[in-house]
Order: C-alpha cells, then sequence, then structure tokens
C-alpha cells in the first residue's frame, strides 16, 4: 500500500522549465511607462535589462455559465495610450520580473540545464519583496494601491524520452488523459496529439478557481529534437483585496497545481523524476 | 482536439508566448484575424465602453467618475460568456460611481446588470409576463449562473 510521506508531491527530478507567479490588480490609471523608470532603480542591479511587449489581457475566472471560446478583446489595446507591459531581467540568469497597468509577475526560468529548481518558497519570497517594493513606490508616488483581484500560478514543464522517435505520439505513457486506443480503430499512425484538461477548484464549498492542464508537442528550438510540453495553470480570486490575501492565495493555487501534476502524469514517469513524498509496497 | 506543431524558444519563456509558430490544419484557407471582434454585441458593446472610460471627470455635472477600466472589462468577460446569437444586445449606460450598467428593456423582461468592477455586480430582474413573481435583486461576485435563466427569456421570447 502507497503511504503518503508529505503533505505536498515532491520529486527530485522535475522537468520544470519554468515557473510563474502573477499577481492581477485594478488598473493604475495614473501609471505611465515613464513612472516605471523610477521604480526600475530600485532593481537596476538586479535587472540591469528592460524591454516593452504588448500587455497581457486581463483575466476573470467565473463560474455558473458556460465557458465559451474566449474571444480576443480590442478595449484594452484602444484605450490610448496605451501602456505596454515591461520586462526586467538580467541575460543568462533565471528571474523575470514584469509589470504593466494591472499586473505584476515574476517567472523563474531554467535558462541552463545546470541551474537548479530553487523550490516555490524562494521564488514567492522573492516575488513578495518585488511586490512590497513595488507597493510602497506607488503610495510615496501617489500613484494608487496594489488592490488584488486575481492570482496565478504556472508551472510549465518540458517532457523529453530516451528515444526519440514517436516522442510526439507517446502521449499515452505521460499521462492517464489519453490513451493509444482509437490508433487501433483507424488505419492511420498517430503523429502527435495536444490535450487540454479544466478542472474547478472549491474553497469553503464554493467554486474559486480553475486549473488548466495542457500536454502539447513542441521541439526544442537549437536542435529541433521533439518533446512534449506539460502546462498547468492555477488562477483565481483571492478572498480579499490585500496583497497578504493575494499571497495566501498563490500558496493554495501552488498547492493545486503540485496535486494536479502527480494526478495527470503516470506512476512510470514519477519514477524516473524521482517522487520522494510516496514510499512503494 | 487541436493537431500543432509549435516551436518553443526554451531561453525566453514567459507568461506571452515568445517564439511558436501555429500550423494552420486548413493551409488552403485564408487565416482569420483574431484581434477583429466578430460578434456584433461586441463591436457595439465595446465602442460604448470605450467612450464611457474617456469620459471627462464630472461628465454628468455631479461629479461622476468615468467609467473604469476594470469594470468595463469585467462587463465584457461576463457577456463573453452568455450572449448568444440572438440575445438582444444590451443597452450600455454608465454609472455615477464609475462602473457600468448593462439593462434589457424588452419582451417583458426587465434586467439589469450594474457592474462597478472585477467581481463587484448587482443583478436586478424582473419578468413582466410572469404575474406573481417578484423582482429578483442580488449581489454577484464570480457565480453567474443567476444571469442564465433572464437571458434564456430574452433569447427565446
Amino acid at each position: 500500500m502507497i503511504k503518503p510521506v508529505r503533505e505536498l508531491p515532491d520529486f527530485t527530478r522535475p522537468p520544470l522549465s519554468e515557473v510563474v507567479l502573477s499577481i492581477q490588480f485594478a488598473s493604475l490609471v495614473n501609471l505611465k511607462g515613464l513612472h516605471l523608470g523610477l521604480f526600475w532603480k530600485q532593481f537596476r542591479k538586479q535587472y540591469p535589462e528592460v524591454s516593452e511587449q504588448a500587455p497581457i489581457q486581463a483575466a476573470f475566472e467565473t463560474f455558473g455559465t458556460p465557458q465559451l471560446s474566449r474571444p480576443t478583446f480590442q478595449f484594452q489595446t484602444l484605450l490610448s495610450p496605451p501602456m505596454p507591459r515591461y520586462w526586467f531581467e538580467k541575460t543568462g540568469t533565471p528571474d523575470l520580473l514584469q509589470i504593466q497597468h494591472d499586473r505584476i509577475v515574476h517567472n523563474w526560468r531554467m535558462v541552463e540545464p545546470a541551474i537548479a529548481y530553487p523550490r516555490y518558497e524562494k521564488i514567492k519570497a522573492k516575488f513578495q519583496e518585488e511586490v512590497d517594493a513595488f507597493s510602497t513606490w506607488l503610495q510615496n508616488e501617489r500613484l494608487g494601491d496594489i488592490r488584488p483581484n486575481q492570482c496565478e500560478v504556472t508551472y510549465t514543464n518540458l517532457i523529453e524520452f530516451e528515444e526519440s522517435d514517436g516522442v510526439h505520439a507517446g502521449l499515452s505513457k505521460l499521462t492517464p488523459l489519453w490513451t493509444d486506443e482509437i490508433t487501433e480503430q483507424i488505419s492511420a499512425k498517430l503523429e502527435d496529439v495536444t490535450t487540454n484538461a479544466r478542472f474547478i477548484f472549491s474553497l469553503k464549498e464554493k467554486p474559486a478557481g480553475r486549473v488548466y492542464v495542457q500536454f502539447q508537442p513542441v521541439f526544442h528550438q537549437s536542435d529541433l529534437r521533439p518533446m512534449i510540453k506539460l502546462e498547468i495553470t492555477a488562477r483565481g480570486r483571492p478572498d480579499g483585496e490585500d496583497i497578504s490575501d493575494a499571497f495566501e492565495f498563490l500558496d493554495i493555487e501552488h498547492t493545486q497545481v503540485v496535486r494536479t501534476f502527480a494526478a495527470v502524469t503516470s506512476e512510470e514517469m514519477h519514477q524516473i523524476w524521482g517522487r520522494a513524498d510516496v514510499r512503494g509496497k | 482536439m487541436s493537431v500543432a506543431n509549435r516551436i518553443v524558444d526554451t531561453d525566453g519563456l514567459g507568461t506571452a508566448s515568445t517564439a511558436t509558430r501555429p500550423r494552420s490544419q486548413f493551409p488552403n484557407f485564408k487565416q482569420a484575424f483574431n484581434a477583429i471582434p466578430d460578434r456584433k454585441w461586441q463591436i457595439e458593446v465595446q465602442d460604448q465602453l470605450l467612450q464611457y472610460v474617456n469620459f471627462k471627470p464630472g461628465w454628468d455635472s455631479y461629479g461622476a467618475p468615468p467609467v473604469t477600466w476594470d469594470a468595463g472589462m469585467f462587463a465584457l468577460n461576463i457577456l463573453k460568456d452568455v450572449m448568444r446569437p440572438r440575445t438582444p444586445i444590451p443597452q450600455v449606460v454608465p454609472s455615477s460611481v464609475g462602473g457600468v450598467q448593462l439593462e434589457w428593456h424588452e419582451k417583458g423582461i426587465d434586467l439589469e446588470l450594474h457592474v462597478t468592477g472585477p467581481y463587484q455586480c448587482e443583478l436586478w430582474f424582473q419578468d413582466l409576463n410572469a404575474p406573481g413573481t417578484g423582482p429578483i435583486s442580488m449581489d454577484l461576485t464570480n457565480d453567474f449562473s443567476a444571469l442564465l435563466k433572464p437571458i434564456e427569456l430574452l433569447t427565446q421570447r
């Protein structure tokens, strides 16, 4: 009988390539790009490079109505002048700070295979430092307060197999969400498959957020070797509008992501990744 | 299930895709531009919201703020999930507190949804064709199942 040793699934060699922690907040209408240049001074040593990206559209998780396809609203881009999303980073290092008028994001990326995953608590601590600094600076500059209305945790995994043939068609080896039964019924060879799943998680017996799971065939950019990308995102609304509420909710979402990762991947892969929280028979 | 091969930039992943090239399943068809709204209600509601978001403070002569960007985005998000092809397009009215009111007054239905911000909504609904049933009034945060019946009535009548 398998006995859980620790509360959360734990892996010594997870195929993790990126962790993203994101807090969306009420739009800071007075914040302009030039202002962020002043804020950047506090982090310039850590993040000497700045670039502009298109802003990320606001996301909301609502329930009780059919979740139809999501059109892209032009609304945001027609507000003039639209404020871009700013990337603050240092080449070769894993951390990336992103800020736009209604969102602050911290990415940890495995920019080199030798970089060890620092674990969620360390990434969260860094992000908390940045959010607190941003909040204090906003108040000092009288540009508004951070009032969170959505939080998001994303874990991206890039999974390779020893054999390079048939990787994209080998999804059934990786996840119980897909079986190969259909290929026996058609006289055609499966080339690849993308699988999406969506779960609702609840708090205090009410829907609080969603977990999105996607398995997708990809190729490594440098040598085009085939891999499978597994992206798991937990997104929802924190219980209150304080920064502390947002970080509490990020913890809840982290738990959801890790449990989902263990649930949607096979035991065979868990052994390869060094699952440490369970003991076999 | 979609079939796509994507090139992933393993050096620069972020919350926005950095280097992906989707391959169309139907290469002989022209690709649609996803940025253009393809629903009439979306175009009309967006146009009105854009006007209201750009109002000057005091637009109503009593010091009302313009509609907030967040209220506008959240209103669009709600409509995205409930509007159907035959659902009448709502009237879009700015409120005096920076919110937006979505209203339908037709087919014997009075339905109003006041959105003051993300997850901050008030619903008011009455079916004038259902004698004996009084108006329904409630606050809505993230559960909008209460909208389904009024929208169904508006769409089907």
